[in-house]
């Protein structure tokens, strides 16, 4: 099939249009890149103020669970340690407090997920 | 990013996914022309044209990360630039134009008849009028013109990128040309 306004008379082009549209990706781009840095930071505070506190609770978890008694065995009672080591071991993982462990490392895991993040939002901010 | 004389669409398109900006700055500088002529033809406004080539650009932006880059560049672009067209035109209510989302204005009764419309348009229509023609088809049928026209992509292409079948965007090209043609009848025997 023919194209019959293949020939259509060109359009004239405004002037500074490529720098118009160069300055409103421009800003698109900032505008993006704050709500990132927004929001990285707020996780990037949230998360730190979590790890705090469940490094905190993690503490007193593992000193109300009496853990620390259970290691000390490996020290002053080396040679039965050995010979019943099995069963420490289930003592020991039962004593763990999984909970405050994992509220810990979770904590852990999205600071150093977003901490980065928040980080290369700032340097690309300050170095457009 | 890659190297070469002349980096394919589609190329710089990949570039732009694995980070580099510039790989997109370069596809806005190829483009910005070529999408501000087909917004103005299809809308027929100076400033709205500006106004939807920039917001085309910045959705392109936006969703160039999830553009498939096996498939054609072109088609992808000229659908977000006829959308953000669309979506510019809505807002601002602007009536001088005919229906915004479909051809349901005109009749299939006229689907096949666009026999003898390159020679109404090479011999007695100069190319202001056939612009001024298009003007009275409805958006939908007016891009579909001038994507294969003048854009130059396959009615494949055209209805891949927007997600219709073949035959509803070759049929709706037919009844645009056949429109057009009892349009430019029309002024010629005036």
């Amino acid at each position: 099939m023919e194209k019959p306004f293949k020939n259509l008379a060109a359009i004239e082009i405004p002037d500074e249009l490529s720098s118009r549209v160069h300055a409103r990706l421009n800003k698109a781009r900032y505008v993006s890149s704050m709500r990132r840095l927004v929001g990285f930071s707020a996780l990037s505070a949230a998360s730190f103020v979590s790890l705090i506190f469940s490094i905190v609770y993690l503490g007193s978890a593992l000193s109300a669970s009496g853990i620390g008694s259970y290691l000390s065995l490996i020290f002053s009672e080396g040679v039965g340690v050995f010979a019943y080591l099995k069963e420490l071991l289930y003592v020991v993982l039962e004593s763990l407090p999984i909970a405050a462990a994992m509220a810990t490392i979770s904590a852990l895991c999205v600071s150093l997920w977003s901490v980065p993040r928040l980080m290369r939002q700032a340097f690309l901010l300050t170095n457009p | 990013m890659n190297q070469g004389p002349k980096q394919t669409d589609e190329l710089l398109a990949a570039d732009f996914q694995s980070g580099s900006e510039l790989a997109f700055e370069t596809l806005v500088d190829r483009y910005t022309n070529r999408v501000y002529a087909f917004i103005f033809r299809l809308s027929g406004d100076r400033e709205l044209s500006e106004d939807a080539t920039q917001e085309a650009f910045v959705k392109a932006w936006k969703a160039i990360n999830s553009y498939d880059t096996e498939r054609p560049f072109r088609p992808w672009l000229f659908q977000i630039a006829r959308n953000a067209t669309i979506d510019l035109m809505r807002k601002r209510k602007d009536r001088t134009f005919s229906s915004l989302s479909d051809d349901d204005d005109f009749s299939d009764g006229l689907a096949d008849d666009t026999s003898g419309i390159e020679e109404i348009l090479d011999t007695n229509i100069d190319t202001e009028t056939a612009m001024k023609a298009l003007q009275k088809l409805s958006t939908a049928m007016r891009a579909v013109v001038l994507l294969h026209d003048v854009e130059d992509l396959t009615f494949q292409e055209i209805a891949s990128a927007s997600g219709e079948s073949l035959n509803t965007v070759k049929s709706r090209y037919r009844r645009a040309l056949a429109r057009l043609k009892e349009i430019m009848h029309q002024k010629k025997e005036r």
